[in-house]
């Protein structure tokens, strides 16, 4: 009992000795996208990197006692997923995942054994029952994880496929296939595959050469072809619709086309590595602003890979947003090198004046 | 053969680098040929522009951001670094440009963030399966000082390369060592692994490290 007490006691006094910094944001320190005299429509809030930006460094009492916290690092992320104020990021070089726990401060590895066992992480995707799915370049296969990350299964075939991202959607499972040069989709109740697109044909336009990233809408699903320069477009059936972009270094071209998402007003975010940034075009595919750059400083990125964005763990950013602006939703940008891995911005709009 | 060559003489005159024989017919066919590679990986019919696009393409129309009231500039920088330069360990230059394709989707991801902390003379490269973590550190100076320091290397201003000039000459961009010191991405040498010149009994190696 005493026992019991005690290790309630010390968890309590261990965890209460971690002081977290939050850099206030001032006019000084403010990062916005596009520069002034635009409005603003995007403010890099903060990032992460290391676990103490998330536990906060030890107080210097506990430092003295248990020496000074070093933190685990985020090594090199490439996809990550957001639910219910967990963050999941695959991180290739590590083999396996980083879990950051907003609500309780957590940052840990998740590097599963036996059949779950991780090998190279590209990207992730975290479903509405909490469900992981994680797509693994180098197992070749898509991996289920429960809700408990208990490992449920497998998807694809490791001997003709090489999976690049996992996107969940409806009653369905969306997987990028960059060696068979498809969109895979599987039902999410029997894991059985009962679609696949676009015909294998490189002559045709709605050809995917090196398929990397996808994004699945309402209607329509967005594969980012890293092979072809273009985002390019489908029904959920899998016909061909359109292309976005084309190759070069001219605003709205993309040299090295990654991560992708769509938001609530059908605005479509690309990631260039080439280019460090991120575009982002509105629904009849024309240039409405980019972000972020070859990097500098903070709000800079460094081959930067996935895009995504959040409407629903608002709260545990509101204390990076500056007075003056109102959190429309967050974005997330990880970078697979420099000093800032995991960027976070917010898409912002002034506050109306009173 | 004769489109390689035009690409050849057009470029030249481009691009800055380092100063290293093109020989067409080694890149042909080479892991970099993704043309040979019945352009499936890459939709491209001009080999060369994968890795070097067009300074302005005309066919791009002329686009304003929508949320911005002037143009801010007409193309982006690829690859651009500024900032925090020459930071060890932290690619640069043409070494982004390697890992911008060399990120594990498409083509193999060497050389990890785990910089200097692997000493790995002997196992480092042959390690295919643990996805070449333990590989070489990049962008550090290399420098007739730093080669003194240590007393392991070669002086990179005085030891020859073997490519016809000095290490600094010949391996070195801005007196760092990026993937370019080791790799030729034009296949120039024709020495396998699109090396500068063959590893047989660490050949490359000792280039630069003493015994
Ligand atoms: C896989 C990427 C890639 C491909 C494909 C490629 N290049 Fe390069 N090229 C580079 C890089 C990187 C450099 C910078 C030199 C360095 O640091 O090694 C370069 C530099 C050059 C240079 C400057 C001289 C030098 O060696 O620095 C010329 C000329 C050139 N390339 C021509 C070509 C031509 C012609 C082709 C097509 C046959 C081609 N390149 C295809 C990556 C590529
Ligand atoms: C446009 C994309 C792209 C760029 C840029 C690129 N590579 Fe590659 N590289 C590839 C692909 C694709 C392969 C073959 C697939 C694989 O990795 O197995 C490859 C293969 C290689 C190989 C293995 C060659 C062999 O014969 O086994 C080496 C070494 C290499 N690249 C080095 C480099 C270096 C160094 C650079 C930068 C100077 C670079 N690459 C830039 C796409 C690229
Ligand atoms: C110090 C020299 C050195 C540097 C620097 C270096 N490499 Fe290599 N790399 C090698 C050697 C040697 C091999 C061949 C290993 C072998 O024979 O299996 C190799 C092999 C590779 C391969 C092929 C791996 C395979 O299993 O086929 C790739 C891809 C590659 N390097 C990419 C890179 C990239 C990208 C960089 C920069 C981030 C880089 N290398 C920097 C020496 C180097
Ligand atoms: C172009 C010159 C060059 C070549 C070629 C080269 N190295 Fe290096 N190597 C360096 C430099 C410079 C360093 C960094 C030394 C320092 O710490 O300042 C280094 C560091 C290392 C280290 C790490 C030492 C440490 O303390 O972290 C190892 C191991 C190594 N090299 C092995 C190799 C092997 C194996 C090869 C052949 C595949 C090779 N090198 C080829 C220049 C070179």
């Amino acid at each position: 009992m005493y026992k019991l007490l005690s290790v309630i006691l010390l968890s309590l006094i261990l965890t209460s000795c971690y002081s977290r910094m939050v850099t206030r944001v001032t006019d000084e320190n403010l990062v916005i996208f596009p520069a002034p005299p635009d409005t603003a429509r995007i403010q890099f809030l903060t990032s992460i990197s290391n676990s103490i930006d998330i536990t906060g460094q030890r107080s210097g009492f506990m430092e003295y006692i248990l020496g000074k916290d070093e933190g685990m690092p985020i090594i090199k992320p490439y996809g990550l997923s957001i639910h219910k104020g967990k963050i999941y990021i695959s991180d290739t070089m590590l083999g396996g995942l980083v879990i950051i726990d907003l609500k309780k401060h957590t940052f840990s590895y998740f590097e599963p054994g036996g059949r779950g066992q991780l090998k190279k992480p590209i990207n992730c995707f975290v479903d509405d029952r909490g469900y992981l799915f994680v797509a693994d370049a180098e197992r070749k296969e898509v991996v289920v994880f429960d809700n408990n990350l208990k490992y449920v299964r497998s998807l694809g075939n490791a001997k003709t496929g090489k999976p690049t991202d996992v996107f969940v959607a409806g009653d369905k499972i969306w997987i990028c296939d960059i060696n068979a040069h498809k969109v895979l989709v599987y039902s999410r109740d029997n894991y059985e595959l009962v679609n696949s697109f676009p015909d294998v044909d490189p002559q045709h336009e709605n050809f995917l050469s090196s398929p990397t990233n996808l994004f699945v809408t309402g209607d329509k699903v967005y594969v980012s072809d890293f092979g072809s320069f273009k985002i390019k477009v489908y029904t959920t059936s899998g016909t061909y619709l359109r292309s976005i972009g084309s190759y070069g270094k001219a605003l709205g071209q993309f040299v090295r086309p990654k991560g992708i998402a769509v938001d609530r007003n059908d605005n479509l975010y690309v990631v260039d590595a080439g280019f460090e940034n991120v575009q982002i075009f509105n629904k009849d595919d024309k240039l409405l602003m980019f972000f972020g750059g070859n990097y500098e400083g903070r709000g800079n990125m460094w081959l930067p890979a996935k895009v995504i964005l959040d409407y629903d763990n608002l709260q545990y950013f509101q204390k990076y947003v500056h007075k003056d602006f109102k959190l429309k939703h967050l974005i997330f940008v990880t970078n697979q090198y420099g000093p800032d891995k995991l960027n976070v911005y917010g898409f912002i709009e002034l506050k109306s004046k009173k | 053969m004769p489109v390689y060559l035009t690409y050849f003489s057009v470029l030249v005159l481009l691009l800055p680098g380092l100063n290293r024989p093109l020989l067409a017919q080694n890149f042909k066919g080479s892991m970099h040929d993704f043309q040979a590679m019945g352009n499936k990986l890459f939709e491209s019919d001009k080999p060369c522009l994968v890795c070097h696009p067009p300074h302005r393409s005309s066919s791009a129309e002329e686009t304003l951001p929508i949320w911005s009231s002037k143009a801010v500039k007409d193309t982006f920088t690829v690859y651009g670094s500024a900032g925090p330069a020459e930071q060890p360990g932290l690619p640069l230059g043409s070494s982004k440009l390697c890992l911008s394709c060399h990120d594990g989707t498409l083509a193999l991801d060497s050389w990890g963030g785990r910089v200097n902390t692997v000493p790995f003379l002997n196992a480092g490269f042959e390690d295919r399966k643990n996805g070449l973590k333990n590989d070489h550190p990049i962008s550090v100076k290399y420098t007739s000082t730093n080669a003194m320091r240590t007393g392991e290397l070669n002086d990179p201003f005085i030891s020859n390369s073997g490519l016809g000039n000095t290490i600094e000459t010949d391996m070195l961009t801005n007196g760092t060592l990026q993937c370019s010191s080791c790799h030729d991405v034009h296949n120039g040498m024709g020495a396998g692994k699109l090396l500068v010149k063959t590893n047989k009994n660490s050949n490359l190696c000792l280039t630069c490290h003493k015994k």
